[in-house]
């Protein structure tokens, strides 16, 4: 990533509507970031799954915890990093290649690493908790 | 009384982001119409019609062509009422909206249930008994 044009920051707090305010908030910036279409549709869903997994695994469904969304925009592609600061749940957590089994988990991993393209997850996260989610969308008219 | 008020204008604000479900009698199948974003949020709530209507044995037909955001809630929660089928009632999909399409088509190999290009098709297929799609 080159030096961004500028970063947003949202902080979020666990609640069954977090995925939907995380995606309304965050669509104004990645509109303004270039995208439209398709690929503002999947921003949207992969933030909200991301938000999600904070929610229900790192959180347990509990109020009361904080997800913190940033985005930075360059010339090339937006980065979007989802960190919670709850359990880590699956250590060694990787997002899958293939499409898992239903009832086995990380199919919603693995639809954030198809509609993004770049997806990366560090455990523990930032100071040293929960997970750090991060993940790339290149604009396609720098690409080219 | 005015902070009951502010309740009330809350849970509004918030049913106003959440799903509308209609539904409608044809051709001796239930057609469930779903307006909105389904997620988290909103899909417990589509998940218990669905389970209400299958287990009344029911044919029932989801219209999903109003549905303007999905993720995998909304798959998880189709796959739910789905094991429900069989035995009890019918559960399809028709005329998916493009948010509804592009997320089922990447996280499940066939649909999380059988689906069809239009309602009408649906309904053909419901006529002619309850065979697998």
């Amino acid at each position: 990533m080159t030096s961004p044009r500028w970063t947003a920051t949202y902080r979020l707090f666990t609640r069954p509507d977090a995925p939907r305010i995380a995606r309304t908030l965050i669509t104004p910036a990645v509109r303004l970031a270039g995208f439209s279409g398709d690929d503002l549709l999947d921003i949207q869903v992969a933030v909200s799954e991301a938000v999600a997994n904070a929610f229900k695994h790192a959180y347990g469904g509990k109020p009361g915890g904080r997800i913190e969304v940033d985005l930075a925009c360059d010339e090339r592609e937006l980065t979007i990093r989802i960190h919670d600061s709850g359990r880590e749940v699956t250590p060694g957590l990787t997002v899958p290649r293939t499409l898992p089994p239903p009832g086995e988990g990380g199919r919603g991993l693995y639809l954030i690493g198809r509609l993004m393209d770049e997806v990366e997850i560090r455990q523990p996260g930032r100071r040293g908790r929960g997970t750090l989610v991060t993940m790339k969308k290149r604009l396609k008219t720098a690409s080219a | 009384m005015g902070k009951t008020h502010a309740v009330d204008e809350r849970r509004n604000h918030q049913a106003s982001h959440l799903i509308t479900i209609s539904t409608e009698e044809r051709g001796g199948s239930v057609i469930v119409r779903v307006d909105g974003e389904v997620d988290i949020a909103s899909a417990p709530r589509l998940e218990a019609e669905l389970t209400r209507l299958i287990r009344q044995g029911r044919s029932v037909i989801l219209d999903a062509g109003a549905i303007t955001y999905f993720d995998m809630a909304g798959v998880r929660a189709l796959e739910s009422v789905a094991r429900l089928a069989g035995r009890n009632g019918e559960l399809v999909m028709a005329g998916l909206s493009h948010p509804v399409a592009r997320v089922v088509d990447i996280v499940t190999a066939a649909g999380p249930v059988p689906r069809f290009a239009t309602v009408e098709e649906a309904l053909a297929h419901l006529r002619r008994g309850r065979g697998p799609a």
